[in-house]
């Protein structure tokens, strides 16, 4: 017996991989239906959008790139198709370079089958550098910061901002990234303007946002894909977070399999040395 | 006193108006501070071309020299040379750029960050290892939270959601918040003290004191 735990402990690397990307890759060829449970924080960012009346705006800021993708596209999307279904409006600002070709792709990709109208519904501002103090800026001066969008024509002649001379006069604010950008959102957006916050971030970051949702700073987050796979379910749009739920599931089971296994082994061989 | 003294004066002037403008609605102080923080959005704009030419420098010394891996460096070099080139001539907007950005970048970017799922797996399992009573709870709480996450856990038993939605909203927020105010509290007092020229380590450390 105790030959099978010190194999278990020594366990090739190469092993693990295997698992892990069986564990990943089963449930996308052939899905499980698993049963998804929205949570609260997921419920209160959805109706947050969901009660706006047709015509409001919403300032979407984010920072996804290929790296954050994974996590951050899918609530991307969900947010979009659930917006323009709406007949909701969003202006789409970049904080990174990296972020443009995604606002570009998602507004092209579905523009056929909601029929919003470019300039009117929606609207990409020009990538800013900056990081904290563009935030800052956007809060103080947002008018003075875009005077044209990423296409380079007139803001003044668009539709959606009309009646916009300040950030205080959109009427929600989504925050979507995996870094520090929350934290620029609160202190210079939410906080000074009052506005409600809905916020989109990794898995691993909300362990940090969690507090600003309880104390009622933010109105609502979407967590990770399985944030995006709430949204999606809520708003019976689904999309990459529902499919790729499954995967996910059945990957997280896999790696508490192995750290359950990993302890086992681990005890067994130190009560053995004593 | 053009490296110490005149640096150190500026971090005064502009550190105390944009502190200032945040508790005294001043029409002119809130001026100064807007004029101030769009400067610093000019400068991170600069910046980004200051990061090419320091990469430029880098790695061309690296290839002068044929340092350790000078290779990589050619390829850097190329690589950046090439996107420059396309985002230069035929615009970020171009077909050229698109296909860069989207084949080459995006998909080695997710592809690295991909990775992890092989690798944080296999550390897990090696390194979180139950050997005090702090570990133990550190592991159960993470096993909680990652059941409630997916719907496998959900499946598994209907609580696991609520239980989860319990530790983020109850332990974690106190501790995180505790985190947050003294990081807060530390950032003013290290803000302070630039402003009050007392920490010098901006300015390099040839000229900190």
């Amino acid at each position: 017996m105790a030959g099978l735990f010190r194999k278990l402990d020594k366990m090739d690397d190469r092993i693990l991989y295997v698992l892990i990307g069986l564990s990943v890759l089963l449930p996308l060829i052939k899905p499980m239906q698993l049963p998804l449970s929205p949570s609260s924080m997921s419920v209160d960012a959805f109706e947050a959008v969901d009660s706006m009346p047709a015509g409001s705006r919403i300032f979407l800021i984010t920072e996804i790139g290929p790296t954050l993708s994974a996590e951050l596209l899918p609530q991307l999307v969900a947010i979009h198709r659930h917006a323009m279904s709406k007949g909701l409006r969003i202006i789409y600002t970049p904080t990174s370079p990296v972020s443009s070709p995604f606002l570009v792709d998602i507004v092209d990709d579905w523009q056929q089958e909601y029929s919003y109208e470019y300039g009117k519904d929606v609207v990409i501002l020009p990538f800013r550098a900056g990081d904290e103090s563009l935030v800052v800026q956007i809060g103080q001066n947002f008018r003075g910061l875009y005077d044209e969008d990423y296409y380079e024509d007139d803001l003044e002649g668009m539709e959606i901002m009309q009646g916009i001379s300040d950030i205080g006069d959109v009427d929600l604010v989504i925050s979507l990234g995996g870094g520090e950008l929350y934290r620029w959102v609160v202190r210079h957006i939410q906080a000074p303007k009052k506005l409600p916050t809905i916020i989109g971030c990794t898995a691993v970051m909300t362990t940090f946002v969690v507090p600003f949702y309880s104390s009622g700073q933010f109105v609502g987050i979407i967590s990770g894909l399985g944030g995006s796979a709430d949204y999606e379910f809520l708003a019976n749009l689904p999309g990459a977070g529902v499919s790729g739920m499954d995967a996910q599931s059945l990957g997280h089971v896999v790696l508490l399999i192995l750290i359950l296994l990993g302890n086992i082994s681990g005890l067994v061989l130190r009560r053995e040395s004593v | 006193m053009w490296k110490t003294d005149i640096p150190v004066m500026l971090a005064f002037i502009v550190g105390t108006i944009i502190v200032l403008s945040y508790f005294l609605n001043i029409l002119a102080l809130q001026v100064a501070a807007d004029q101030l923080v769009t400067w610093l959005v000019i400068i991170a704009g600069f910046a980004l071309g200051l990061g090419v030419i320091n990469l430029l420098q880098v790695h061309s010394k690296k290839i002068a020299t044929k340092s350790s891996k000078w290779g990589l460096s050619v390829w850097l070099v190329l690589v950046m040379l090439i996107s420059l080139g396309i985002g230069v001539t035929q615009g970020t907007q171009s077909k050229a750029y698109s296909f860069m950005f989207k084949n080459v970048y995006t998909a080695l970017g997710a592809t690295t960050f991909a990775l992890h799922a092989f690798f944080l797996p296999a550390a897990a399992y090696r390194a979180f290892r139950v050997t005090s009573l702090e570990s133990g709870v550190f592991l159960l709480a993470g096993a909680l939270v990652m059941l409630g996450q997916v719907g496998i856990g959900a499946a598994m038993w209907s609580k696991f959601p609520l239980v989860k939605s319990w530790i983020m909203n109850v332990p974690n927020s106190s501790a995180m918040r505790g985190i947050t105010i003294t990081a807060a509290l530390g950032l003013a007092s290290t803000g302070l003290r630039i402003i009050l020229g007392l920490d010098r380590g901006y300015l390099g450390s040839s000229n900190a004191e």
